[in-house]
């Protein structure tokens, strides 16, 4: 398993992380510890976050197949993703020339693909953003979230059909890579 | 705002890296070109503030939303679970990862 350094985490509760980033865990969505090697850079942040340069992603066995892209630095802001070729079978974003270099990305295998889930307040509701999907590179420890803007992707794509689905299969993920860890 | 009147043909150089040149005007549509380094992206305006504004809404507000889903989709969401910690499990990168083996 993950060679996990020992925090200071106690019963109560505040934890620290590898990085020396403290984090609630009443604030925080999911229980860490991470390491220095769970930490994706995002150069950029993303849209709307522009100054939220680190996040960590994380599976939990009992919220597959959601995946949680979890800030550090706010501690309370996180995302909740799915690997969007799951719900959209078809799925093939362009990832640009420029976000290859920006990306560090050398070989296509070492991209992993999520995009991020609006949970509206009806569940039936819910949509993933297939317009502007996070790319990280799982060598580079890099990320952002590009815009397929030539391609016409939806911005709000239904997923609730697809969930259904794949819950009706256990929720059993369809990892894009299995080298990044995804079970 | 800086504002500056720029004809057809001339540009502007924002930095060092970025040229924008009016390349041709057409009644109330501008063309423009752009030269920046590839890792620079550039987009309609428009593009970007609609997946700010999404982004915005996709904030997670916690381990409710899972709740709903999940009830919804009929499977019983922390049943079994005392508390929320425990069992995650973070994606890992880095070059050290091709040679380790699967965690």
């Amino acid at each position: 398993m993950n060679n996990q350094v020992q925090t200071q985490a106690s019963n109560n509760k505040t934890a620290k992380t590898a990085a020396g980033v403290q984090i609630s865990p009443y604030q925080r969505l999911v229980s860490l510890p991470v390491q220095a090697d769970n930490i994706f850079h995002f150069p950029e942040g993303l849209p709307a976050f522009e100054n939220v340069k680190e996040f960590v992603f994380l599976l939990r066995p009992d919220t597959k197949p959601f995946i949680f892209m979890q800030s550090l630095n706010p501690p309370d802001l996180a995302f909740v993703c799915i690997d969007p070729f799951m719900v959209y079978s078809d799925y093939c974003p362009n990832i640009s020339e420029g976000d290859r270099m920006f990306l560090r990305l050398e070989r296509p295998e070492d991209a992993m693909i999520l995009s991020i889930v609006t949970v509206r307040p009806n569940v039936r509701e819910t949509t993933t953003n297939l317009q502007g999907p996070i790319v990280i590179n799982i060598q580079s420890c890099i990320g952002k979230q590009i815009v397929c803007e030539g391609q016409q992707y939806p911005l709000r794509y239904r997923i609730w059909d697809a969930l259904e689905k794949v819950q009706a299969r256990g929720g059993e993920a369809k990892p894009a890579y299995k080298e990044a860890g995804v079970v | 705002m800086l504002v500056l009147t720029r004809k057809s043909e001339e540009s502007v150089i924002v930095g060092s890296t970025i040229e924008v040149r009016v390349l041709s005007i057409k009644g109330d549509q501008v063309s423009l070109g752009f030269q920046a380094p590839r890792e620079i992206s550039i987009h309609r305006k428009e593009v970007y503030t609609a997946i700010q504004q999404e982004n915005k809404a996709a904030v997670s507000r916690g381990m409710d939303d899972m709740k709903r889903v999940f009830n919804a989709l009929g499977h019983q969401f922390f049943k079994k679970q005392k508390d929320a910690q425990g069992g995650d499990i973070p994606l890992t990168c880095g070059p050290s990862l091709i040679s380790s083996p699967a965690k």
